[in-house]
């Protein structure tokens, strides 16, 4: 009674896949920044926590416009990528990078509470065992923070579904390509007569929602569990 | 061989440090706050002074001069904190091959290692499940299992209760006699003379030299670190017999027979007994009738005046023994270098630490 129609499929389908591209391209460098802000001191570190905020503030299409003069076609990072044959513009890779972009200061809030949170005691400890910083990273702090790093890969997935203002500057709203499921929903209210259909999609957006949320709940009690010392 | 010298300065502590000891342990002793922790930090390179040097059987670990200064992990110095600092997310297992596994040691000796400390019935469990005694053992055998050059125990029996003390005493007696030199931070008296060959006082600011733990707690500083009413006299010896009525045991101390409560070591082994100095009666002749045990002819080598009273220090032989005597006392007798007397002590004065 609930069967999916091919176009509904479609659109999970690249909303799937630009959120999922847009966490794993996201987490290696936003981990690596979050342990650089929790845990070294250098000039400029002010400056550099505030710019990664800085998508939390500004109005998504500000971000969007920015990629836009970026990434486009004419844009310095567009034309330099152009010949190693990254594209960004009006392409799901565009959707994916404004996605990542949106949620990466979450991401990046989220893994450095967990880095705040082991102790650098036990680092110390570590260290007098004969671990260098980059196996004391890999061995100790890395495997005490995993919850948090799930957090944060959850919270940037989730914006990531949800991405709207800086997706539709930069990318536009294409079939097939860039229009994803909000993209989807505001495009089918602009048109007379297509509320039902919208109806349609809000439900399958809260159920996708929410199945995320139940996965990644899963995941981080599994990995508390692992990582929690007590059995 | 450890040789440290340095000057470490913060906002509201500065400390001069400078000994080298050879001993099997080295202890750094003193109150808390003294620094004890710091010059063990020091050594194990988890901070660097503003100039000093650092070395261990030679080799230079830190020299400002040079500007050298070997990373804490090439060290191979392993160092047992306070607070164990086991890994969470481990399992004893994994915590006491941590080490072994970084350094790539393909036999690591965790069967060994695991029956010298008493774990092998825990090593599958998690850090949040072991006692404070357990977790003390478990990270004294984690740095173990490094192969460590020197191994530093930062206070490993503070904060146990009498039992867990007594749990962790004689793996500490094992280790003292086949594992690696120990570099033992302590405040505590009995420790320290149970244990030490070596003491390094820590105190007002410095740490300065490594003393036979008889000399090091001769010093007027000694007493005020280590909180001591009255001086001690610390004694080597071998266990020459057991009195057979079962209470008491004879040591040969320098040449000199005492008796002291009955020892649970075998005829041959070493031991270490601490007589408090209030505890030593002198005589100028031999009161036979007495209860004492130990009537000891010695000669008074030297009369210290203090505010308590006379300190007599008394030698025969190589054996070397303080009494603290009122004034009066000192004066009925006539007490001066070079007079003979019984120096008498009971047998249960003797405390025995080792």
């Amino acid at each position: 009674m609930f069967a999916l129609s091919p176009e509904e499929q479609q659109i999970i389908g690249l909303s799937l896949k630009v959120a999922a591209t847009a966490t794993l391209f996201s987490l290696p460098p936003g981990v690596a920044l979050a342990y650089l802000l929790s845990r070294a001191e250098f000039p400029g570190k002010a400056l550099l926590s505030g710019l990664t905020h800085l998508p939390l503030i500004l109005p998504p299409v500000v971000t969007g416009y920015a990629l836009l003069l970026l990434f486009g076609r004419s844009g310095p990072l567009g034309r330099l990528l152009e010949p190693i044959g990254i594209v960004f513009a009006f392409d799901w890779t565009g959707a994916a990078l404004a996605a990542a972009v949106m949620g990466f200061p979450l991401l990046v809030r989220a893994v450095r509470l967990s880095f705040d949170m082991v102790d650098p005691r036990i680092e110390r400890a570590a260290e007098t065992l004969g671990a260098t910083p980059f196996v004391r990273f890999l061995t100790i702090t890395l495997p005490l923070a995993l919850p948090g790093v799930v957090a944060g890969a959850v919270l940037g997935f989730a914006k990531a579904l949800g991405e709207f203002g800086a997706t539709i500057t930069f990318v536009a709203s294409i079939p097939g390509e860039t229009r994803t499921m909000p993209l989807a929903i505001y495009s089918l209210i602009q048109i007379p007569g297509g509320e039902a259909a919208a109806l349609r999609l809000v439900l399958i957006s809260v159920a996708v929602s929410i199945g995320a949320l139940i996965l990644s709940e899963w995941g981080a009690r599994s990995v508390a569990q692992r990582a929690g010392g007590r059995r | 061989m450890l040789e440290v010298s340095g000057h470490i300065a913060r906002e509201d502590f500065s400390l001069e440090v400078t000994f080298s000891s050879d001993a099997r342990i080295t202890c750094l002793f003193g109150r808390s706050g003294a620094g004890k922790t710091t010059v063990a930090e020091l050594v194990a390179g988890l901070i660097r002074p503003a100039r000093g040097r650092v070395a261990l059987e030679g080799e230079a670990l830190f020299d400002s001069d040079t500007a050298l200064s070997v990373p804490v992990w090439k060290r191979r110095i392993g160092y047992v904190f306070q607070d164990a600092r086991l890994f969470p997310h481990m399992t004893v297992r994994d915590n006491l091959l941590y080490g072994a596994r970084r350094s790539g040691d393909p036999d690591p000796a965790l069967d060994q290692t695991a029956s010298l400390l008493g774990l092998e019935s825990i090593l599958e469990r998690r850090p949040g499940a072991l006692s404070g005694g357990e977790a003390r053992r478990v990270a004294i055998g984690r740095a173990l299992l490094t192969r460590p050059r020197l191994l530093i125990l930062d206070e490993p029996l503070a904060g146990l209760d009498g039992a867990r003390r007594g749990d962790i005493l004689p793996y500490l007696d094992r280790l003292a006699r086949d594992g690696p030199p120990i570099l033992y931070v302590s405040h505590s008296v009995e420790e320290v003379a149970r244990l030490a060959d070596r003491v390094v006082l820590v105190g007002g600011g410095r740490a300065l030299g490594a003393e036979a733990p008889d000399a090091a707690f001769d010093r007027p500083e000694a007493e005020a670190a280590a909180g001591l009413s009255a001086p001690l006299s610390i004694l080597d010896g071998l266990v020459t017999a057991h009195d057979p009525t079962g209470n008491a045991s004879q040591i040969n101390l320098a040449g000199i027979l005492f008796l002291a409560p009955l020892l649970d070591l075998g005829p041959g082994e070493r031991v270490r007994i601490v007589v408090d100095a209030r505890d030593v009666a002198l005589a100028l002749t031999d009161p036979v009738d007495a209860s004492f045990q130990n009537r000891l002819p010695m000669r008074v080598a030297a009369l210290d005046a203090r505010p308590d009273g006379v300190l007599v220090r008394l030698e025969a032989g190589g054996l070397r023994l303080k009494a603290l005597v009122t004034r009066q006392a000192s004066d009925q007798l006539g007490l001066a270098p070079g007079r003979l007397v019984i120096a008498l002590v009971k047998a249960t004065a003797a405390a025995r630490y080792a």
